[in-house]
């Protein structure tokens, strides 16, 4: 059957592009410097020197803006492969090993999930102190629990097929089996989960951020400059805008891109088989 | 039935004992124990053998594991050494700020959802539909922390309708209260409907498509009696499966809005715990909202299961 196009996954695509390239744009080359004080252009509106006017040091928005995007993008890239990675390794396993083993590392992934994700960030926190590193490794402890149950369920699904049971017969490896015979068919899926896992990495990240355990000053991340202009609240509220709309965007564009894409596989692979 | 009920409370059980493990564990690993933490840069060798020892650190690990784990059964949880309260104390004050907040913003999070989810499946493609679907994209995207920062800007800051935070106990005075609370619970109800509403819609859709469903129009039953005593009771299940949980997990999930809000609850208390390096509380903490995340899992399943029997035996993980 076929649908109308893939609005999710344009405007996805698009929204997402949009911020990436503000961020790739800040690494090679940015209107200021982001951490360049000037205390005689405290709390500038827009202007056509400013674009997204200066904050409480009289920084220039639009350099920070560019600058925190990128970090975000790129901390949230690492943190969701490196927890996908581990995820994986661990359904892997799961799904393999023999009961007792499977049992206790399943139970083990439940006993994840029964944490708040904030709450299990914040513990991470608690124990690996605070900075952008320690802000990574938190986001990819809490996306290992997720990754672990998708692919476990898919593993065990795959054990199952035909073809499966015919690499084994040959006496396959393993591992061989694993990688060549069951990542293939279930990629999609863990794309799609990917994807999405990125969204809510970024706003896990600038939670922490907002909470002042992320990116220390005087760098620039999303979820510090909201923190920042929580101080301005009354005399400069506009000073709120610049770093939420770029987030909200950002995660919106993400979480667009994982559904768009969630659907445009699915249906591909459907039609495939 | 009561073989199931067995398992499902051992295997509850396991869990709660696999998290307290972790968090002993995850607590051992930090740099720099219990004692050093709490001294913090004012402290000779001589203060902190005092302190380890009165903390009973310089005993053997599994000693320690014993005491931790007869404290737990006993509601003897340590002593908060930033408050210099016990961590129960702690908790059970906070929980009575959280827990109310956390309550009514998942049950009008179900209301919400169920009553939009239910017409956006019911006319699929329509305008609610469409509507809905946008909002809850809208919203899952929304940092919970910005969207408190712009209803302050507008509800205290310019038409200064509410305080700009801060708490009122209820008992105190109750109008205030509910004009400290309003702006914190519309935002945890914007996080909340998103994901509920999703899971009404998709259990609606395939409720709608069962055969029994077309049988009962057949039979020439009012649509609207159809969907609401027939098709929402069995769509609710996965939404109130997952509404319990999310209770539960807020319990601990409060964290920023309380911060923006001012308003002392447990996710403020943990905040604080973590920034102090409080390192009793954190477990505390920890361990209460996982263990509730943990019964309210089973409760929510037992209490489903009594009120459809027809449930798979095995459905629902954790």
């Amino acid at each position: 059957m076929r649908r109308r196009g893939n609005p999710s996954l344009f405007i996805g695509l698009i929204l997402t592009l949009l911020v990436a390239s503000l961020g790739i744009i800040g690494v090679l080359h940015s209107p200021y410097d982001p951490e360049a004080m000037n205390l005689m252009q405290r709390f500038n509106g827009p202007s056509l020197e400013h674009p997204f006017g200066t904050d409480h040091f009289g920084r220039d928005m639009l350099s920070r803006v560019m600058m925190a995007s990128g970090t975000a993008l790129s901390s949230a890239l690492v943190s969701v492969t490196l927890g996908a990675l581990a995820g994986i390794a661990l359904g892997t396993l799961a799904a393999l090993a023999p009961r007792w083993l499977s049992t206790l590392v399943m139970r083990l992934v439940d006993a994840l999930m029964a944490f708040p994700t904030i709450l299990l960030a914040l513990m991470a926190a608690a124990i690996f102190g605070r900075g952008l590193l320690p802000s990574v490794l938190a986001v990819c402890i809490s996306m290992v629990p997720s990754f672990s149950r998708l692919t476990q369920a898919m593993v065990m699904e795959g054990r199952e097929r035909l073809s499966i049971k015919a690499a084994r017969a040959y006496g396959a490896p393993a591992w061989r089996i694993v990688i060549f015979h069951m990542f293939p068919p279930v990629l999609t899926r863990l794309v799609t989960q990917f994807t999405s896992a990125i969204g809510g990495a970024v706003l896990l990240e600038s939670s922490l951020s907002f909470l002042g355990l992320g990116v220390q000053p005087p760098s620039a991340s999303l979820g510090m400059m909201l923190s920042e202009a929580r101080a301005y609240l009354l005399t400069y509220p506009w000073q709120v805008l610049p770093s939420g709309i770029t987030l909200l965007v950002l995660v919106l564009g993400l979480n667009l891109l994982g559904d768009g894409l969630g659907s445009l596989l699915t249906r591909r692979s459907a039609d495939g088989l | 039935m009561f073989r199931q009920l067995l398992r499902r409370i051992l295997a509850a059980f396991i869990v709660m004992f696999l998290v307290s493990l972790a968090t002993f564990a995850a607590l051992e690993v930090v740099p720099g124990n219990a004692a050093i933490v709490s001294l913090g840069t004012e402290g000779n060798v001589e203060q902190l053998a005092a302190l380890e020892a009165q903390l009973g650190l310089d005993r053997p690990l599994g000693e320690r594991l014993f005491d931790y784990y007869s404290g737990l059964i006993r509601f003897d949880w340590g002593t908060s050494s930033y408050y210099g309260q016990p961590v129960w104390t702690l908790i059970s004050q906070r929980l009575a700020v959280t827990f109310p907040l956390a309550l009514a913003s998942v049950l009008l999070a179900l209301l919400i959802a169920i009553t939009l989810g239910t017409v956006a499946a019911v006319r699929k493609g329509g305008v609610v539909d469409i509507i809905s679907r946008s909002l809850v994209q809208l919203a899952s995207a929304m940092p919970s922390f910005w969207l408190s920062l712009l209803l302050l800007v507008l509800f205290s800051s310019v038409l200064r309708l509410v305080p700009m935070g801060g708490y009122v106990s209820p008992a105190e005075d109750f109008g205030a209260y509910l004009n400290s609370i309003v702006l914190p619970l519309s935002v945890l109800v914007v996080g909340e409907t998103g994901p509920l509403l999703r899971l009404v819609r998709s259990s609606m859709l395939e409720a709608i498509g069962e055969d029994w469903y077309t049988a009962a129009q057949v039979k020439g039953l009012r649509k609207g009696r159809v969907i609401v005593s027939y098709a929402l009771r069995s769509a609710l299940t996965a939404p109130l499966t997952s509404a319990g949980t999310q209770l539960a997990k807020l319990l601990g999930g409060t964290a920023i809005v309380e911060s923006v809000f001012a308003l002392p609850g447990m996710g403020r208390l943990f905040l604080t715990a973590v920034e102090m390096r409080d390192l009793q509380l954190v477990q505390g903490i920890v361990i209460f909202v996982s263990f509730f995340v943990v019964l309210m899992n089973l409760v929510t399943d037992i209490v489903l299961r009594l009120v459809n029997p027809a449930l798979e035996p095995d459905g629902g993980g954790l």
